[in-house]
């Protein structure tokens, strides 16, 4: 529904706590924020300068004429600012809020408590320990976990509580990485707990990137799946350390195979850009695109039954010329062939088969539980069950919250 | 011991656990894959995943 504006020249308006990006894009235009709702608007220099006399308590006709505008150009963008919930108050009259307040985690704790972490002295360090973990990964193949090392304990339901913990700390760090990054670049986030179809992720909303620089953004994005590599780069340097010195690294030793499967499982799945992930933000910004994902859907179906009618009307038609098309959408393309093809091979051969191991572990529990008449033994089988479910629970408890 | 306890002890001693455990988690496996279809198809159709949730 479209409200009227009560303004005339002489009118004075109060904005709400509004946020300017300092870069310009291609066109000259940038963009400008509300802070504690993060609705925000893409204007030229001109517009940004008239909003800003506004801001200082100039009237319409004044800053229309400071900013080199017309009053009908200031109305109209004020329209435009009020269909984002930027104005407060015309002449004292409060303006009714038509938008959603954000609440971002630990709002009031200034960036500088978080910007260490983006510093050269932490990431050069822990891009050497990638480098070395690299080598190290490559000269010994054997630190390699298969499958199997899932079931590093005799009882299928400690390995199943081993895997669950470890997952769920590990996909914590994953978030944690985001949201402090966030944080460090300048911008608010928090984390939530989503689903992306039947898929259940855990996901940091981040706020106010728009107003900051590309490459922020960028840093964002990365975080995550630097904070995986790290971790299993860490891991290879000390099985290298514990060689080199000789000492027995036990049960944590499995623990780490197990870390390692779950964080190959989860850098993998970052690269189904389908499913909007860390991959894809990164994709559709370094294109500039923010839906790729549905503009290179429609591309490539307008161009397909193009090509396919000229094809038949023409049998002569050379498609030389034709096939690749737009470069951006084709990088997107590639980059979702490569994600759907490791997405699958990962999920047939490592988070399928424990899928099915755990369950065939389950029951194997279940039934001799049953012969020796252990209850105990078959309610933890059943546990199992569950804990290998999990998400399914964490699904019913969501769609609560939707409805 | 009552009739009713009777019947329950020959009840329970007839079952076979390969049996049992095969159903019981026949059973529990539909529960998931129904629970599944049930979320995708019925709640969540098609949804547009809104912007910068990583």
């Amino acid at each position: 529904m479209q409200k009227k504006l009560r303004v005339n020249p002489a009118s004075k308006i109060t904005f709400h706590k509004l946020r300017f990006s300092s870069e310009f894009d291609n066109n000259e235009k940038t963009t400008v924020i509300r802070w504690d709702t993060d609705t925000g608007l893409t204007i030229d220099k001109s517009e940004i300068e008239a909003l800003k006399f506004l801001d200082d308590g100039i009237n319409i006709s004044e800053s229309a004429r400071l900013s080199g505008k017309t009053s009908e150009q200031i109305y109209s963008l004020l329209k435009t600012a009020d269909s984002v919930g930027f104005i407060k108050a015309i002449d004292g009259n409060i303006n009714p809020d038509i938008t959603q307040k954000i609440h971002p985690w630990f709002g009031n704790v200034s960036k500088n408590y978080f910007s260490w972490l983006i510093s050269p002295l932490i990431v050069i360090p822990c891009l050497m320990i990638m480098l070395g973990g690299t080598v190290i990964m490559i000269l010994n193949p054997n630190y390699f976990p298969s499958p199997l090392d899932f079931f590093w304990s005799n009882n299928i339901f400690i390995n199943a509580v081993s895997v669950i913990i470890i997952n769920y700390i590990l996909i914590f760090t994953h978030e944690v990485a985001h949201f402090m990054t966030t944080k460090a670049v300048g911008g608010q986030a928090k984390m939530q707990i989503n689903h992306h179809l039947a898929d259940v992720v855990v996901e940091t909303e981040q706020y106010h990137l728009s107003i900051l620089p590309k490459s922020s953004r960028f840093i964002t994005y990365i975080s995550g799946i630097f904070i995986d590599c790290l971790i299993v780069f860490t891991i290879f340097w000390v099985y290298k350390i514990s060689e080199y010195f000789q000492f027995e690294l036990g049960v944590i030793k499995s623990l780490f195979q197990v870390v390692i499967l779950l964080q190959l499982i989860a850098i993998v799945w970052e690269f189904g850009t389908f499913l909007i992930t860390d991959v894809y933000y990164f994709i559709s910004e370094f294109l500039g695109d923010e839906d790729i994902n549905i503009d290179s859907k429609k591309y490539y179906f307008r161009r397909f039954s193009k090509l396919k009618s000229k094809l038949f009307r023409n049998p002569g038609f050379s498609l030389k010329g034709n096939i690749i098309g737009r470069a951006d959408y084709l990088i997107y393309f590639l980059a979702s062939i490569v994600g759907y093809l490791g997405k699958t091979m990962m999920f047939i051969f490592v988070s399928m088969s424990k899928h099915i191991l755990f369950t065939l572990g389950a029951m194997l529990y279940f039934y001799v539980s049953l012969t020796q008449k252990d209850t105990m033994g078959i309610l933890l089988s059943l546990i199992t069950f569950l804990l290998i479910n999990d998400r399914i629970i964490v699904l019913l408890f969501l769609r609560k919250k939707h409805e | 011991m009552n009739d009713v306890a009777k019947y329950l002890n020959n009840f329970f001693d007839s079952l076979q656990p390969i049996m049992v455990t095969i159903w019981v988690f026949f059973l529990l496996w539909c529960v998931v894959v129904i629970v599944y279809i049930f979320y995708v198809y019925y709640f969540e159709r098609y949804k547009i995943f809104p912007k910068r949730r990583i």
